[in-house]
């Protein structure tokens, strides 16, 4: 009994159409790092407003199930198991069938990159508006001030924002800012090149120049694990060039970075992210989020966004 | 030479950074891992503090723990004005006193809150907002009734002690443990007047303006 | 009962702050009607009560910087004008002139008889004068005493009042040293009471203000038609936070 309704669960979701993650059921999503996890312990978690328990194997299996209305119970039935699969360093989980092959990232296979999980940190702001801030250069100077931007280096030059059709995302590219301390190992200001990334809705990837090789890119990514439409789990990633300084000193500082964000994401008004581009004023220095709110509207992502 | 057993996202060690910062001395940071490496609870760090807390202050070998403990030295040590903790005046000493004491109590909820809404602690969330809110009635309170005194601070009327240093950090972090101040206007009126300190650095998570 | 969320009540003028409260170069959070407000004073003196959303990116304006002329944006720099709401500069686009567009969502408000008046929609059937919120006519003489932030619907303690308040008070709290009287209704969000101080026996008019937050937090505005001399003035403000204290906490327990 117990079983056939934790297998029931997704599956009246997929079909009420009042559940705003219907459209993103089949997708991947990252619910913890691998880093984080002990071995054969019950996690739970929060995916999409449903309620999952996850474990790992010690053969690096990953199960996971919809926790059932009497509590979470360990599902020895197959059948009540959601698909999982590790990627990137990471779980993922999905309540329905995944049908996309998962989003190419080949520099985490670089041999000579550091692959690093920085933190997971709840933020009370929808998925997409986190997203988003991730790929906006603007706000550098005034919530990054002496790191990532300094006033009066303020102007954002023109860059191209498109949505990819054949890979289906979104790719921003020439974006340009002048940072005074871009990474840890920076030790003077210079104009950064980024390149960004949305491969997935609620996950994003950062290309930055290298502070020792310029020819090389440095690769930052959040991977946002959409909990309810108004709160989500930050993964922060990174597979850096960089053999001066510890795994330590790397993480403080992108958690440093991510927890001068936060504030300024609990405190958007609506905490989910308008699709209707005249709900929100927008200059062409936000061509990328502009780029991705019509991404996700073409998508017709609901979960964590107010549609057009 | 002051190191600091540091992490940048507590609201304790920064109260101490910012001190420092303030009386102008200088000193080493050694970051702890705490979130998510807890390092705090390490081998290592538990020799320094047994308590596995940061913040940890050592001073040519004279190991301090717990932040209000270090804002008291702090003060007696470095401030030749005597005007952050007036070891000669006991009335001034005991309010101080008092609101460090009140500065730990709201460590204990508000702190609590913020660690439980973005770092997963496992607590009672609700109880931890709820005496959050009584403190800070308590406090915006005893502050609108010194400004109807013209005064500035919490326990004095023209130059701040550390009982307002101590205080600072968990009420301005506290919307993140989903407790808003909008309902305390004159703490939100000392936090401008902190501010506007000579010397005044901010942490990721406080803004050096706005409510 | 009425909802606070009763549009028309949007055309009404409310009490948001106490005018001494907003100091220069200091930016208010408030909430009227469930509407958030950022209240804020130009260093000319002018204040503004502005909706607390940045239109660019819905950041709340109260987390910005008063600069004495603008408010500026904290995640992006983005300036706007003291009255007009008009954003004046773009940082990342230094050398555009801001389209007229770009315009944060600015209300009426106004400063009278020691508090910032607020409406959030001109009411075309009801353009009354402010001063006939006020029933009585003649000259004045008022002290604003200290606002109490209750976490109860603005029904809620109205009806207390009205209803509870002479009869339960005393037993409440038998240490309160005054009590009110006479307590009568001038509208939905305004009560007249008499104070009585309970050791001279003296007794003065007073306007209770009900400012609706959201359906469940109001803010009780207590303004006394009366001067307080300098001598007594602090006793007089904790005995009236003491009262208004005790209201706040009978109301925010369960109504049973």
């Amino acid at each position: 009994m117990v079983e056939s309704s934790a297998d029931q669960l997704p599956s009246q979701l997929v079909n009420d159409p009042a559940w705003p993650g219907r459209t993103v059921v089949d997708d991947w999503q990252v619910v913890g790092s691998l880093d984080q996890i002990e071995v054969d312990v019950n996690y739970q978690t929060v995916l999409l407003d449903v309620p999952i328990t996850f474990n790992v194997t010690e053969s690096r299996e990953v199960r996971a199930w919809v926790n059932t209305r009497c509590g979470s119970q360990t599902s020895s039935s197959a059948s009540a198991r959601l698909k999982t699969c590790v990627q990137y360093g990471y779980i993922w989980v999905s309540l329905g069938q995944p049908t996309q092959n998962f989003f190419e990232m080949p520099e985490y296979y670089e041999p000579d990159r550091r692959n690093i999980h920085a933190a997971t940190i709840r933020v009370k702001v929808s998925a997409p508006r986190a997203i988003e801030n991730f790929l906006d250069l603007a706000h550098f100077p005034f919530v990054h001030p002496g790191t990532l931007g300094e006033e009066p280096f303020t102007e954002v030059k023109d860059y191209d924002a498109v949505i990819l059709e054949e890979g289906d995302e979104v790719l921003a590219q020439k974006c340009l800012f002048w940072q005074p301390n871009a990474m840890p190992t920076a030790t003077e200001g210079y104009e950064v090149e980024y390149v960004y990334r949305v491969p997935h809705p609620y996950c994003a990837i950062l290309y930055k120049a290298n502070a020792i090789d310029m020819n090389r890119m440095d690769v930052v990514a959040i991977f946002v694990q959409p909990v309810s439409e108004e709160e989500c789990n930050a993964n922060m990633f990174l597979a850096m060039i960089d053999d001066q300084n510890s795994d330590t000193a790397i993480r403080s500082f992108q958690l440093m970075i991510f927890a001068q964000d936060k504030p300024i994401l609990e405190n958007q008004i609506p905490k989910r992210l308008p699709l209707n581009l005249r709900a929100e004023m927008s200059a062409r220095c936000d061509a990328l989020s502009t780029a991705y709110r019509r991404w996700l509207h073409k998508r017709d992502v609901r979960f964590g966004t107010i549609p057009q | 030479m002051i190191k600091l057993y540091d992490y940048e996202l507590s609201g304790n060690c920064y109260k101490l950074r910012l001190f420092l910062n303030i009386l102008n001395v200088d000193y080493d940071r050694i970051p702890v891992d705490f979130y998510p490496g807890r390092e705090h609870k390490s081998d290592w760090f538990l020799q320094i503090n047994p308590l596995g807390q940061l913040p940890v202050l050592d001073h040519d070998g004279f190991v301090l723990r717990d932040a209000q403990a270090i804002l008291t030295y702090l003060a007696a040590k470095f401030d030749a004005s005597h005007k952050w903790y007036p070891t000669g005046d006991a009335e001034i000493l005991g309010k101080i006193n008092m609101w460090l004491s009140f500065a730990d109590s709201i460590t204990a909820t508000a702190s609590a809150a913020r660690l439980h809404d973005g770092l997963f602690y496992q607590l009672d969330i609700e109880a931890a907002r709820t005496n959050a809110h009584s403190l800070f009635r308590v406090l915006d309170e005893h502050l609108w009734f010194a400004e109807e005194q013209r005064q500035a601070w919490i326990c004095t009327d023209k130059h701040p002690t550390i009982a307002d240093i101590a205080c600072f950090p968990y009420i301005m972090l506290s919307e993140e443990g989903g407790i808003s101040r909008m309902a305390y206007p004159a703490i939100c009126r000392w936090t401008d007047r902190l501010r506007e300190i000579p010397n005044f650095i901010a942490m990721s998570g406080i803004f050096e303006s706005g409510s | 009962m009425t909802s606070v969320l009763d549009q028309s009540f949007r055309g009404w003028w409310f009490p948001v702050v106490r005018s001494q409260e907003i100091g220069l170069r200091h930016i208010h959070r408030s909430q009227l009607l469930n509407q958030e407000l950022a209240i804020w004073r130009d260093d000319g003196g002018q204040i503004n009560a502005w909706e607390n959303r940045c239109p660019h990116r819905g950041t709340r304006l109260s987390i910005g910087l008063n600069t004495g002329a603008e408010i500026k944006c904290q995640y992006h720099g983005w300036r706007y004008a003291s009255q007009s709401g008009q954003c004046t500069f773009i940082p990342a686009h230094p050398n555009m002139e801001p389209s007229p567009r770009y315009c944060v969502n600015t209300y009426e408000c106004i400063e009278k008889y020691g508090y910032v008046w607020v409406r959030l929609e001109k009411d075309k059937d009801k353009d009354e004068d402010i001063e006939s919120l006020f029933v009585l006519t003649e000259k004045l003489s008022l002290t604003t005493l200290r606002s109490v932030y209750t976490m109860a619907s603005t029904t809620r303690i109205r009806d207390w009042l009205i209803n509870n308040c002479e009869s339960q008070l005393k037993v409440n709290s038998p240490s309160l040293d005054c009590s009110l009287t006479g307590i009568q209704q001038h509208h939905s969000f305004c009560l007249e009471a008499l104070s009585i101080n309970n050791q001279t026996e003296k007794s003065v008019t007073m306007f209770i203000y009900l400012h609706p937050l959201t359906d469940d937090a109001t803010v009780i505005h207590p303004l006394l038609n009366a001067s307080i001399s300098p001598e007594i003035r602090l006793d007089e403000l904790r005995r009236y936070n003491r009262l208004f204290g005790t209201i706040r906490d009978v109301c925010e327990t369960d109504n049973v």
